[in-house]
């Protein structure tokens, strides 16, 4: 039944006269399909709101188009896009009930009362707050959860095209929030609507995402499946923004980078790098420096010693030392610190899979 | 503090109190008293229902119901246009200048202004000159509560009705109206008090037209001596607008919780 669509932004360019605003597009080009739940994360001030006001109509670019499947619907006006948002403070009207918060959409088509009334119920229920309970309930008498439900079933009411979202949980405490992600996923799947989701927060992003794109300063910097993001970040500022990180500056050359007692050699790791010769950044993941060697055989191990370790629960974060050169992270199972209790000097292993290389600057 | 400086603080407060009360609710007790005059209340009885002064008390209202539904028609879509489509500060407030300044000139000098200018269109001494002249004299009155409201109007709300699928019109008479309530009737009722108790625009712009309830007091106290009848009316009309007033605040704190 969705009548989801692909969402094609291409080359969008947008700045602002008001000098204080960092929210500009500078060339984003996206391409999210049909009956994806997309994802734009960045920092604030990235300009992720700005894109999604781009895609709503709400604001027009300096540049550039957006094309819902093959029509191009950059100069039409946000009320013909038929699309649907829930805002940051979610903009509920506050001197309508709940029942006419969500009818309000399909009112304003000038669909038959009985029709409105059945799709208000229908929608309600779907998003788990029955009519009979609270339809004529106000705004001001809802949760912040509640409300923040009331938003998405306005935006789904008339099965849009695509439904907007614009960091709607920021304001809500974590176990609430959890639960509306599930949701949200859930209702997303059911409609089959085309998602678009802006948050600064990468746990959301990657918990929700079909697929994510990374945005710093007005500029796509990568797009993928978290996995994928996650793992082979394009750049370090998608490794350090997402997730944590481990940076070492290095010297290679010809494709050897020599840190400490051991040698890396670059062919294993990247086919950019292996014939390199010059100043680069290795970037692994904490959770990918162990203390006994991977299975696949393909490391490198490093002396270091223990500088301090931070329990997380599960988990025990672990910060070394090599001897000045550089610093790691190491995250692994609590039992497993236990036993490095006492140690000084240990022998950490580095997975070459998981290890990526970068030039200076990138 | 010193308890001094306390009570010479408090001695300041309760100065405009006095003043207020010396002024303005003593008469109106005094009026009360003197409605009672003879007859009791049997004479508030026999003023009220005297169809003269009925008449007169009906015509006023008409009035002043026409002109707060101009000055509310002219009012929003100037206050609608200065608060959305005029995007600059300086360009706000200049516009704002421009339909306040009028105000600040006393209204019978602009009501013999306007007195020459509609002799010259056959007008005057007209109720067409009547409505007109206050239309012009209570626009401000109306611009300004109702522009402020729309100003603070979150920006977001008719944004959410757009992406709905509201067309503007539709934003403007489902969300911007109904949320800029509470405004829009701070203004209807100060225009409509105002314009209903109004003596100089009859008086001067209206001829035989003009005469209202305020010119009806006035010749009950001046020209027939008529102190009861006249204390009576004025009481009433007084009393009216306290409660216009009150009601105003009660709905008004109701709508905006």
């Amino acid at each position: 039944m969705s009548r989801g669509v692909e969402v094609r932004v291409w080359d969008v360019w947008k700045t602002f006269l008001d000098r204080g605003r960092t929210d500009a597009l500078r060339g984003v080009s996206l391409t999210i399909r049909r009956g994806e739940l997309f994802t734009v994360l960045g920092p604030s001030g990235c300009g992720k709101t700005t894109l999604l006001k781009v895609i709503a109509g709400l604001l027009s670019p300096d540049k550039g188009s957006v094309f819902f499947d093959d029509e191009d619907v950059t100069s039409k006006p946000t009320y013909e896009r038929d699309i649907g948002m829930v805002f940051q403070d979610l903009a509920l009207f506050p001197h309508l009930t709940v029942y006419k918060n969500v009818a309000f959409g399909l009112e304003v088509a000038g669909y038959p009362r009985d029709f409105v009334e059945r799709r208000v119920r229908e929608v309600l229920e779907l998003v788990r707050l029955p009519f009979e309970v609270f339809g004529h309930r106000k705004i001001q008498q809802l949760s912040g959860g509640q409300q923040q439900r009331v938003a998405l079933a306005r935006a789904l009411a008339r099965d849009p095209k695509v439904l907007l979202l614009d960091e709607p949980f920021s304001h809500l405490d974590y176990k609430v929030r959890l639960e509306l992600i599930r949701e949200l996923k859930r209702l997303q799947r059911e409609t089959g609507v085309t998602a678009v989701y802006v948050t600064h927060d990468q746990n959301e992003a990657m918990m929700l995402s079909d697929r994510l794109a990374v945005m710093r300063e007005g500029v796509i910097q990568q797009v993928g499946t978290p996995d994928e993001v996650y793992r082979r970040p394009a750049n370090v500022f998608v490794a350090t923004f997402l997730g944590e990180a481990n940076i070492v500056r290095a010297r290679a050359v010809n494709g050897v980078v020599e840190l400490r007692d051991s040698r890396i050699d670059l062919s294993a790791a990247s086919e950019r790098f292996k014939n390199h010769t010059g100043g680069l950044l290795l970037f692994v993941r904490p959770e990918h420096v162990g203390f006994s060697p991977p299975s696949n055989g393909k490391f490198i191990s490093l002396r270091v010693s223990v500088v301090d370790k931070v329990f997380l629960g599960p988990l025990t974060k672990v910060i070394l030392n090599g001897s000045g050169d550089f610093s790691l992270e190491a995250l692994i199972p609590s039992c497993e610190a236990q036993k490095l209790l006492g140690r000084k000097e240990v022998d950490v292993y580095i997975d070459l899979d998981e290890l990526v290389v970068y030039g200076e600057g990138e | 503090m010193s308890s001094r400086n306390i009570s010479s603080l408090r001695l300041i407060a309760t100065l405009p109190i006095v003043y207020v009360t010396a002024t303005f609710y003593l008469p109106i007790v005094l009026m009360a008293f003197e409605g009672l005059r003879g007859e009791g209340l049997d004479s508030y009885r026999r003023v009220l229902l005297n169809p003269n002064y009925l008449s007169i008390i009906g015509y006023s209202g008409a009035i002043a119901l026409i002109v707060t539904l101009a000055t509310l028609l002219l009012a929003t879509p100037a206050a609608y246009f200065l608060a959305f489509y005029v995007t600059s500060e300086a360009g706000k407030n200049k516009l704002l200048v421009a339909f306040t300044v009028p105000m600040l000139v006393n209204f019978l000098l602009k009501a013999y202004a306007l007195m020459n200018i509609f002799s010259v269109f056959g007008l005057a001494n007209s109720f067409t000159a009547i409505v007109l002249g206050m239309i012009y004299e209570y626009l401000p009155l109306m611009l300004l509560p109702v522009y402020s409201t729309f100003e603070r109007v979150e920006r977001r709300l008719l944004e959410a009705a757009e992406t709905l699928g509201a067309k503007p019109l539709q934003t403007v008479f489902r969300v911007l109206l109904p949320v800029s309530l509470p405004g829009i009737l701070s203004g209807v009722t100060l225009v409509f008090l105002m314009s209903f108790t109004e003596f100089v625009a009859p008086a001067m712009l209206g001829g035989v037209y003009g005469y209202t309830v305020g010119f009806l007091i006035w010749d009950l106290f001046l020209k027939y001596r008529n102190w009861q009848a006249g204390s009576i009316l004025a009481l009433v009309i007084t009393a009216v607008s306290i409660l216009a007033v009150y009601a105003y605040m009660r709905w008004g704190a109701e709508l905006e919780a």
